[in-house]
């Protein structure tokens, strides 16, 4: 089979005519299809999947946007509260307490006695210029503090 | 001239415009459809699919050949998913019926249908190319803008085609 002969081939194809059977199958279908309403689901179904999507990332947005709590302590155990219980009512009558007379030789009370640092006073010199030189000594005998005032 | 069966008219419900565009670009996709697949059930089941998009898209288009030009190129997209989706699909032609068909007749219609096993063993593409280019006529530049590609393409896939189609009738014939 040429060139030529699959041209003239596809040239008769193309005037070939449709089964009737098919293009009325066809029409029904086509019928049935538009006639058909489509479901509530198929119609709502991407503006409420968009809507979701817009939700969620609105959400995860504010969430990064929100400082972040301090983390609680760990708190091991919740604290008790102990109510006390209620005194016993006083008696309205005052009882009489008997208290020993007082000893008429009491111990003396030893007190124990904390010796204060003694800072020797400041010894004033005075010299012949004038000049005041003032000379504190401390506790420690290395260390000696010399004013010296004009 | 395409003999096409007479069909009665759409109920009331559907559109008249849409009634009309049907009536007038049902042949070319069915065959068309019936060419890529070589079956006329899913030829049907494909076009069914064009003309329900053609139904829910709208039919805004700013002229004849648009609104054709977007017919062609669905039904062929359709026709793609459809040998992705199964893998090989060579449906073998359907054999003419010899009851009163004369022997000139017979003759000729095993080489047509000799020719669609030998289109159907073809690339996906080469086979859209030539479909639309020899079987429905249209021009290269159209071809091309059906299939998203350029006229040195479109002309490059048909003698390919054609090639093809050739060395695969020589084969079966040899």
């Amino acid at each position: 089979m040429n060139e030529e002969r699959i041209h003239e081939l596809f040239r008769e194809m193309r005037e070939e005519p449709i089964p009737p059977a098919s293009v009325q199958s066809l029409q029904q279908a086509v019928t049935e299809q538009i006639r058909r309403p489509r479901s509530s689901a198929r119609r709502w179904g991407w503006p409420l999947g968009l809507a979701a999507a817009a939700s969620i990332m609105a959400l995860a947005i504010l969430w990064q946007a929100s400082p972040k709590p301090v983390e609680p302590q760990q708190i091991t155990a919740a604290p008790t509260i102990s109510t006390p219980k209620p005194l016993p009512a006083l008696p309205l009558e005052m009882a009489q307490v008997k208290t020993d007379p007082p000893r008429a030789s009491s111990q003396p009370v030893k007190r124990v006695v904390i010796a204060k640092p003694v800072i020797p006073p400041a010894v004033t010199e005075k010299k012949s210029d004038d000049n005041i030189l003032i000379r504190v000594e401390t506790e420690d005998p290395d260390v000696v503090i010399l004013l010296v005032g004009e | 001239m395409i003999h096409t069966a007479t069909i009665s008219e759409f109920p009331h419900s559907v559109d008249h415009a849409f009634n009309r565009v049907f009536t007038e670009h049902q042949a070319p996709v069915l065959r068309t459809a019936y060419r890529m697949t070589g079956n006329w059930p899913d030829a049907e089941d494909i076009a069914q699919q064009v003309f329900i998009r053609l139904h829910r898209n709208g039919l805004d288009f700013p002229n004849h050949a648009a609104l054709a030009s977007w017919l062609y190129r669905v039904t062929v997209n359709l026709c793609m998913d459809q040998f992705r989706s199964s893998w090989e699909m060579v449906s073998v032609p359907e054999l003419p019926s010899l009851a009163r068909s004369s022997e000139s007749e017979l003759i000729r219609e095993q080489e047509k249908a000799q020719l669609m096993a030998a289109l159907a063993q073809l690339p996906p593409r080469e086979r859209a190319a030539i479909v639309l280019r020899e079987i429905e006529g249209l021009s290269t530049a159209e071809v091309a803008e059906i299939l998203g590609s350029t006229p040195g393409t479109v002309r490059s896939q048909v003698a390919h085609a054609m090639a093809h189609l050739q060395a695969i009738l020589s084969g079966e014939r040899g």
